[in-house]
């Protein structure tokens, strides 16, 4: 969001500020998204942090419980009470965030990398190929996203990779698109003509000069698209469809947890869905605040 | 360009989508590993049996043949037979078809009603509780999961306040459903003037549709807002200050009408957004629709109805996506000319 977008603070009606009043106005508003944009950032490393050290910080085994403890409630050795097998949620809350992190970020690489490819290619050769290449890319894009990821993950059988792939998909188009624009406008520039000129390769034109030069939208897009792919991972997990238990990951928890919620054992599903927020807020501020910045 | 033409024009780009999408479907179902019969009939069926079966489901042709097939059956309406339900697919889905529409729709209103205003009070008050309230909406709400959402929802509502009827389908247990003549609930009852029905399935209808409302209505509220700040920051906003026209007028009857336009198109992209929403909380809260088909249709591997769910969801998004083009070529007359 753009918090940093100057406007106009007239509507203070009777007295308009003045020229200094404005000012001051516009730097606090812009630290204002600064401190949003910071929040993420450690939002986000904190997690990083929780993801690296799991086995340190869990203080119990996350796939094995006390079944006499069963569906017990918060108390000061489990700080977020314990699941239907008796395991303790704090820790698999803490592992989960593993496997999410894993999701969030394979997902986006994964796309970048594809996307990046066929926009490249797309945009460099222009053409028939382009013309190809971005009619499927169409298609593709003509689905609702979560719909086109569930039949995914329905024709592969439900492990990591098809998750990760089923996701992926919808972004393809997204990155192939923004390159295959930036690509457009590089081409033609002076640098491209004269490494051309020079005699490199249109492999090495497109790798080596071409495409560090239009990198910096898809890097913002990327951080938007995390939050997507956590949510719809988790979603995904949720029907039963993506991740299976007794995997730790945070979907699979509020579909084990969600029989009990009309019997009162909201524990087992809320942590795992207050984490999930949590690292999805890290990162919808890490993105807000990265398109602010470029837009400028 | 006149309208009439752009229309007829963009209601044939409808056609080459609507075909690739079902091409795309039938490869994706062409990758399914294994062996579709044996799936149906399960391990102990023998040899003589999976064979007559291949051959009545035309798995024995070559693959352009069945695509031929395929197609031809989806323009006569046939999308195969769930075995699950032992129904025709395309029965199946109409009859749980309104259900989602009137999930759908209700959702979209309200989602609309409150994120524009949280959007528009967002971008107007740079400071100040409101504006803070849609800031904070616009970020937690699209950082939470659907269905997450719901079950917390329950918790509350259901079973703390005892206000919410418990999260099974779409009317309670003891409640006759009304007349069959729309099949939504809503509508049906009305017009039967059956008072117990409505007040009941629209009791259902509450949490599911809140649940939807809340993520939907911060997407719609941050496109909204950034929107809105970048049409306030333009001249002709400094020029009606200037000529001392009110605050309230500027922000409502100058910035709204141009802010709402990009406004209109994202929203229609938010109908798929909508729709992936919709089958989380059909699960949520048992609710008897498409989606909740689908998804108990592909967890025991039976494919027709979850072809035949692609394929309608398809349609129904991009025939909103289109009335939503037409709609902004209404608003925004430049766009036939592009």
């Amino acid at each position: 969001m753009a918090t940093a977008q100057i406007s106009i603070p007239v509507l203070r009606s009777p007295a308009p500020p003045t020229g200094f009043a404005k000012q001051q106005a516009t730097v606090r508003r812009a630290s204002a998204g600064q401190r949003l944009f910071r929040l993420g950032v450690c939002i986000t490393l904190c997690w990083l942090g929780v993801a690296l050290f799991a086995p340190w910080i869990a203080p119990y085994n996350p796939l094995q419980g006390d079944p006499t403890l069963a569906k017990g409630g918060i108390a000061l050795a489990h700080l977020c009470g314990l699941d239907k097998y008796g395991r303790d949620i704090f820790s698999r809350v803490v592992h989960g965030s593993r496997y999410d992190l894993f999701i969030a970020v394979t997902v986006v690489a994964f796309s970048l990398v594809v996307g990046t490819l066929l926009g490249s290619i797309s945009g460099f050769l222009g053409g028939k190929m382009d013309n190809l290449i971005m009619r499927v890319m169409d298609m593709v894009l003509a689905f609702p996203s979560f719909v086109l990821a569930l039949v995914c993950v329905a024709v592969f059988p439900p492990t990591l990779m098809t998750l990760v792939i089923a996701l992926s998909i919808r972004f393809v188009p997204m990155y192939a698109r923004l390159i295959r624009g930036e690509m457009f406008v590089e081409k033609v520039k002076e640098y491209a003509v004269a490494a051309r000129a020079l005699g490199s390769s249109q492999g090495r034109l497109v790798f080596r000069h071409l495409l560090p030069n239009s990198l910096t939208p898809l890097i913002t897009q990327s951080t938007t698209n995390i939050s997507w792919a956590i949510l719809n991972a988790a979603g995904l997990s949720y029907l039963g469809v993506g991740l299976q238990p007794p995997t730790p990951e945070w979907g699979v928890m509020i579909s084990e947890g969600s029989p009990f919620i009309v019997s009162g054992q909201w524990w087992m599903s809320f942590f795992p869905g207050a984490a999930l927020i949590l690292l999805t807020t890290g990162f919808t501020l890490l993105g807000d605040g990265l398109s602010a910045r470029t837009e400028r | 360009m006149g309208f009439s033409s752009h229309a007829a024009r963009r209601l044939m780009l409808i056609v080459p989508t609507l075909l690739g999408g079902s091409s795309l479907i039938f490869v994706l179902t062409m990758l399914i590993p294994g062996d579709p019969a044996l799936m149906r009939l399960g391990n102990f069926a023998t040899a003589e049996q999976l064979q007559s079966l291949r051959q009545e489901m035309g798995l024995t042709k070559p693959p352009y043949e069945r695509y031929v097939i395929y197609l031809s059956g989806l323009l006569r309406g046939d999308m195969g037979r769930s075995w699950r339900t032992g129904n025709l697919v395309l029965e199946d889905l109409l009859a749980r078809l309104p259900m989602s529409l009137e999930l759908g729709f209700c959702s979209m209103l309200l989602a609309i009603a409150v994120g524009i205003p949280a959007g528009v009070q967002g971008a107007a008050h740079n400071d100040g509780l409101v504006a803070y309230g849609g800031k904070v909406y616009g970020i937690l709400g699209v950082a939470m999961p659907i269905f997450w959402g719901g079950l917390v929802l329950v918790y509350v509502f259901y079973f703390k306040l005892g206000i919410a009827p418990p999260p099974t389908g779409r009317i309670d247990m003891l409640v006759v459903p009304p007349r069959h003549i729309t099949g939504s609930y809503l509508l049906d009852s009305l017009l039967t003037g059956d008072l117990d029905v409505l007040v009941s399935s629209a009791a259902h209808l509450v949490l599911p549709v809140i649940t939807l409302a809340f993520v939907t209505g911060a997407s719609i509220a941050r496109m909204t807002y950034t929107s809105m700040r970048k049409v306030l920051a333009s001249q002709f906003i400094l020029v009606g200050h200037a000529y001392g026209v009110s605050p309230r007028a500027i922000i409502y009857k100058f910035a709204l009408k141009n802010a709402l336009m990009p406004v209109v198109t994202l929203i229609g992209l938010q109908v798929g957004f909508l729709i992936g929403g919709v089958v989380l909380v059909e699960m949520v809260f048992s609710l008897p629709g498409i989606g909740r088909y689908a998804v108990e249709s592909l967890l025991v591997n039976d494919f027709a109805p979850v072809q035949g769910f692609v394929l309608l969801v398809l349609v129904v998004y991009l025939l909103v996506n289109l009335v939503v083009d037409l709609l902004y070529s209404v608003l925004n007359p430049q766009v036939r000319h592009g």
